[in-house]
C-alpha cells in the first residue's frame, strides 16, 4: 500500500481537478466589486463626517464661548461600588485625560463593508491620534490598518495591503520616517518603555530596532509561541518577554492556543535569560506594573487578570476589554463606554463613562 | 477605473481564473462554495485593483484562503464537520486499497477544520513551503508545522491508519 501522503496528494489534486470550469468570472466580479466599492464609498463619507466631527466641533463649541457642560454624577454611589461620573467631551485641541491621568492616544474607526452576498467585510481605517508636540489632535493621513502610537510623536502603522511585509514608523502629519521591513504578526508591535525602540512580533521570530533608519535591527528565532504571539517590553526596556504555548492542554480550533509560561528574553541578544510562571498573555508592554512585580494578563477566555510575576498568583480578575497600569502604579481598566480606576490589587476606585463622540471609535489609551 | 486597469482585470481572471477554482474547489470540495469564494475575492480585488495590480496573483490567493478559514478566527465558531461515521478501512487487495483509501482519505479531508485543510491545500496542491504557507495564512511557520501534523494524524486515524488516541492529541 502506498504512503499516505502520497495518496493524500493525489486525493487534493483530484479535488481541484474537479473544480467547475470558470464561468464569467471577471463579470460578476466587476459587479460586485463596484458594490463594494460604492458601499466603501458611502462608508468613508459617513467614517470621515464623524471624524471631523471628533476634531472639529470641539472648535465650533469654543468658538460659540460656550462652555462644556458640567461634569455631572451619573449614578448615587453605593458605598461598595466606585464613585461614577461622567467624563468631560472631547476637545481636540488638548490631551483628552482620563481618570488617574492617562490619555487618550488614538481613536480609529473601520469601515464595514457589506458585500452583495451580505458578507461584511473590513473597509479603510481612519485615525485621530493625539501628536505628542503639539498637544492637540489631528486625524493621519494616509490609509493605514492598524497604529501604535508612540511616546515621541512617531506612529508605528501598518499599510493596508503592504502590512504583510514591513512596519513604517511616521510622523503625526504623515511623513515616513522608516521602513523596517519585518511583517508584524500576531499583535501589535510594541514600543519600549523609552519609546526609542520598537519590539515586532515577526513569522520568524521577533525584531527589535531603533527609529533611526541607520539603526541595527536585532532578530532571532521564536520557539513555542501561540497562534496570537503577543510580545510585550519587560520594565526597564532591556528585556522582552514571549508566551509559550502550553502543550498539555488538549489542541481546540476554536480557541486561541493556551499558554503555560512567560519566556523572558535579552533585548540585546534575543538569548533566553529566564522564565516566569505566567499562564496567560501579557496586555503588552503596558500590561507590566513599573515595577515589574505584577502583570495583567489575559487568559484563554479573554478575561484580563491581575497576576503576580514572582509566583503566577492571581491578585484579581478585572472586567473590560483592556487596561494598562499607570505610572503610579494603578491600574486603568477600559471598555467601549467606560473606564476604571483601580489601585494596585485591582479594587476600582473611580469610574468614567466616555463620551458621546467616542461610541463606535477604538480607543487607545497611554501614559500622561 | 482606467480602461488599460480593466482589461488587465480581464486578463488576470483569464489567465488565472480556472487555478483559483482549482484551490477553491481543493478546499470546499463544492462547486458552488467554490465559485463564491473565487468571486467573492475577485470582487475584493476589483474594488482595489489600481493598488494591488501589480502583486494581484498573492493578495488573491491571500483573500481566498483567508476568507475560508475566516470562521475559524471568530470565538465560539467551529467550522469542523463532524462525518457520521468513520470511513472502513480498506481491506481488499493493494491497488484496490489504495483506491479505497484515497476515497475514505476525500471524505477525511473534507471533514478537517478549514485552517487545517488549507495548509494541506497549499502544501500539497500548490507545494507551498512552510514559510510561504505562514505568509498567507497570516500565522507562525510553527502553527503551520503543527496544523499540518494534526491534520495527518486525523487523516491516519479516520482512515484507519492510527488509533483514535493519536488522533486526538
Amino acid at each position: 500500500m502506498r504512503n499516505l501522503e502520497d495518496n493524500l496528494r493525489d486525493v487534493v489534486l483530484g479535488l481541484a481537478d474537479d473544480a467547475p470550469p470558470p464561468h464569467d468570472l471577471a463579470a460578476i466580479a466587476r459587479s460586485r466589486g463596484r458594490g463594494i466599492r460604492r458601499r466603501r464609498h458611502a462608508a468613508v463619507a459617513v467614517a470621515a463626517v464623524a471624524l471631523i466631527g471628533v476634531t472639529v466641533t470641539p472648535y465650533a463649541v469654543l468658538r460659540e464661548d460656550t462652555a462644556p457642560p458640567p461634569v455631572t454624577a451619573v449614578s448615587p454611589t453605593p458605598s461598595t461600588a466606585p464613585s461614577a461620573r461622567a467624563l468631560p467631551p472631547f476637545d481636540a485641541r488638548k490631551p483628552y485625560e482620563l481618570p488617574g491621568g492617562a490619555v487618550v492616544v488614538a481613536l480609529s474607526s473601520t469601515e464595514e463593508i457589506e458585500t452583495a452576498t451580505g458578507e461584511v467585510t473590513a473597509g479603510s481605517t481612519h485615525h485621530v491620534l493625539l501628536d505628542r508636540g503639539a498637544d492637540r489632535y489631528a486625524e493621519l493621513p494616509g490609509d493605514y490598518l492598524d497604529v501604535t502610537p508612540g511616546p515621541r510623536s512617531l506612529v508605528a502603522v501598518h499599510d493596508g495591503p503592504d502590512a504583510e511585509r514591513e512596519v513604517v514608523l511616521v510622523t503625526a502629519d504623515g511623513e515616513v520616517r522608516r521602513r523596517i521591513p519585518y511583517q508584524p504578526v500576531g499583535d501589535r508591535p510594541q514600543w519600549s518603555p523609552d519609546g526609542d525602540r520598537l519590539l515586532i512580533p515577526t513569522l520568524e521570530g521577533f525584531a527589535v530596532t531603533g527609529v533611526r533608519a541607520s539603526d541595527e535591527i536585532v532578530t532571532g528565532p521564536l520557539s513555542n509561541c501561540p497562534d496570537y504571539c503577543s510580545l510585550s517590553w519587560l520594565p526597564g526596556g532591556t528585556e522582552f518577554a514571549v508566551p509559550q504555548r502550553d502543550t498539555s492542554v488538549p489542541h481546540d480550533e476554536a480557541l486561541p492556543d493556551p499558554v503555560g509560561r512567560l519566556e523572558v528574553r535579552s533585548a540585546a541578544t534575543g538569548e533566553v535569560l529566564r522564565e516566569l510562571p505566567l499562564a496567560g498573555r501579557p496586555l503588552g508592554t503596558r500590561g507590566w506594573s513599573p515595577d515589574g512585580s505584577r502583570v495583567l494578563l489575559r487568559d484563554r477566555t479573554g478575561t484580563i487578570v491581575l497576576t503576580e510575576v514572582a509566583d503566577g498568583t492571581k491578585v484579581a480578575g478585572l472586567p473590560g476589554s483592556d487596561a494598562l497600569f499607570l505610572p503610579d502604579g494603578r491600574i486603568l481598566v477600559l471598555d467601549g463606554e467606560y473606564v476604571l480606576l483601580c489601585d494596585a490589587r485591582g479594587t476600582q476606585l473611580e469610574k468614567g463613562y466616555l463620551p458621546a463622540e467616542f461610541r463606535g471609535l477604538a480607543v487607545q489609551v497611554g501614559a500622561p | 477605473m482606467k480602461q488599460s486597469l480593466e482589461d488587465e482585470f480581464t486578463a488576470f481572471v483569464a489567465e488565472r481564473g480556472q487555478s483559483l477554482l482549482r484551490i477553491a474547489h481543493a478546499m470546499t470540495g463544492d462547486r458552488d462554495a467554490a465559485q463564491d469564494l473565487v468571486q467573492g475575492a475577485l470582487a475584493k480585488a476589483y474594488s482595489r485593483w489600481p493598488r494591488i495590480h501589480g502583486d494581484a496573483e498573492a493578495y488573491v490567493r491571500k483573500i481566498l484562503y483567508n476568507d475560508r478559514i475566516s470562521t475559524w478566527r471568530r470565538p465560539g465558531t467551529r467550522n469542523e464537520v463532524f462525518v457520521a461515521d468513520v470511513p472502513e478501512r480498506p481491506s481488499a487487495a493493494r491497488h484496490d486499497e489504495d483506491v479505497a483509501e484515497r476515497l475514505a482519505l476525500r471524505e477525511a479531508l473534507l471533514s478537517l477544520p478549514a485552517r487545517q485543510r488549507a495548509v494541506l491545500v497549499m502544501r500539497y496542491l500548490e507545494d507551498r513551503s512552510v514559510e510561504e504557507t505562514a505568509e498567507a495564512l497570516g500565522c507562525r511557520p510553527g502553527t503551520v508545522v503543527s496544523q499540518a501534523s494534526r491534520a495527518l494524524v486525523k487523516l491516519r486515524a479516520l482512515v484507519g491508519r492510527a488509533t483514535p488516541l493519536e488522533a486526538s492529541r
